[in-house]
């Protein structure tokens, strides 16, 4: 099953600047870059007072409600929806067959300049992700920091006032 | 598959409450939201259900961070599967990149044969996403234990807990809180454990 690749500090960096570059030329508000099974990864451009955790995780259950439906059609090339609101609306393509990104747009500018630019800006997060695959295909994680103070009670249920 | 971001710091997870209809899944994410400590803003449970008979329709998501959890941002990502049989297509799109399950079976013993064939239902699901039971961190919770026509859980264990590896289980009565939180805190320490697991043989590979 295929997944996000370990990304390094150079990789995010250069996300940063394409998802930058991508906000001003399309007039986008806000981009988010989900990992399958919908995490996500990182947000960009104006998110202010947006879940962005449940977006990411709606936006990338529809995605993938889309792809069984292509399947169901004998559509292999389901790889982008478009949701059209009054005030704004979403755009989310594939970048590799299992990443996302969704992107939200005011409906002043037209979903054909959005796609446009997303096309650009996905065929270089393609390439970011690919770079970082074949650098570390092992991936080895180094999770020696992580610490549980009490792994019997990792969550807590509140105390009910007395 | 986690997400596991070393720039950031930052560990996602997936948990997938399974199980038959009205088995008491959405219960439990409910029970967490309402009594679970947070550090900041309490998320919010998001409930793609049918207005009418509230039964899931899509998932029920509700993401909650793990406070006793140092050196990493660690944020667990609970979902439910719609249980009715009909729904075969989004249990599998919601199993999607899953790392721990939590089976939910109902005690009363007219729906024993409901929960054979949900967890068998899960197997075949896990199956199809080239997925594994065995590798994937679950435990098994018998809910409904309030309730009067109970099967005893010797038998319980028996039909879904009868396998080379037996699996933690938990009686649990969802709707009065108890055994959500001890199920959900031995997935997460089952989990955390894989995690450590994989990530120091994955270092002793690359130092070979």
């Amino acid at each position: 099953m295929g997944s996000l690749p370990q990304l390094i500090e150079e990789d995010i960096k250069e996300i940063d600047a394409i998802f930058a570059d991508f906000l001003k030329k399309a007039e986008a508000q806000s981009v988010l870059l989900l990992a399958e099974g919908g995490f996500l990864v990182c947000s960009y451009g104006n998110t202010d007072g947006l879940d962005t955790m449940s977006l990411g995780a709606l936006a990338s259950n529809s995605f993938e409600a889309n792809k069984m439906i292509a399947g169901i059609m004998g559509e292999p090339n389901f790889n982008s929806i478009y949701q059209a609101g009054e005030q704004q609306s979403v755009y989310t393509q594939s970048i590799d067959g299992f990443n996302v990104m969704v992107i939200i747009f005011p409906v002043s500018v037209g979903v054909g300049l959005v796609k446009h630019y997303a096309q650009s800006a996905r065929n270089e997060v393609a390439c970011v992700f690919k770079r970082a695959t074949e650098r570390a295909p092992e991936n080895t994680l180094d999770l020696a920091m992580m610490n549980v103070a009490d792994s019997s009670q990792i969550f807590r249920r509140r105390r009910k006032a007395s | 598959m986690a997400l596991i971001n070393q720039a950031s710091k930052e560990i996602q997870v997936k948990i997938v409450y399974y199980g038959p209809a009205l088995c008491g899944k959405t219960t439990n994410l409910i029970k967490v939201h309402e009594n679970v400590q947070t550090a900041g803003e309490k998320s919010k449970l998001v409930s793609l259900a049918n207005q009418s008979s509230d039964r899931t329709l899509f998932f029920d998501f509700l993401p909650i961070e793990a406070m006793s959890i140092k050196g990493y941002r660690t944020k667990f990502q609970l979902y439910t599967v719609p249980g009715q049989v009909i729904y075969n297509t989004t249990r599998q799109l919601v199993l999607r990149g899953v790392d721990g399950l939590v089976f939910v079976a109902d005690s009363q013993y007219d729906k024993m044969s409901e929960n054979v064939d949900s967890f068998t239902n899960l197997e075949d699901n896990l199956k199809a996403l080239k997925m594994n039971l065995a590798d994937i961190p679950y435990v098994l919770q018998y809910n409904k234990r309030d309730l009067p026509n109970v099967a005893p859980v010797e038998y319980m264990e028996f039909l879904l807990n009868n396998r080379e590896v037996q699996v933690p289980s938990f009686e649990g009565c969802a709707s009065k809180c108890e055994g959500v939180f001890e199920t959900l805190n031995m997935i997460t320490r089952l989990l955390l454990h894989k995690l450590l697991t994989e990530s120091q043989g994955g270092q002793r590979k690359a130092a070979a």
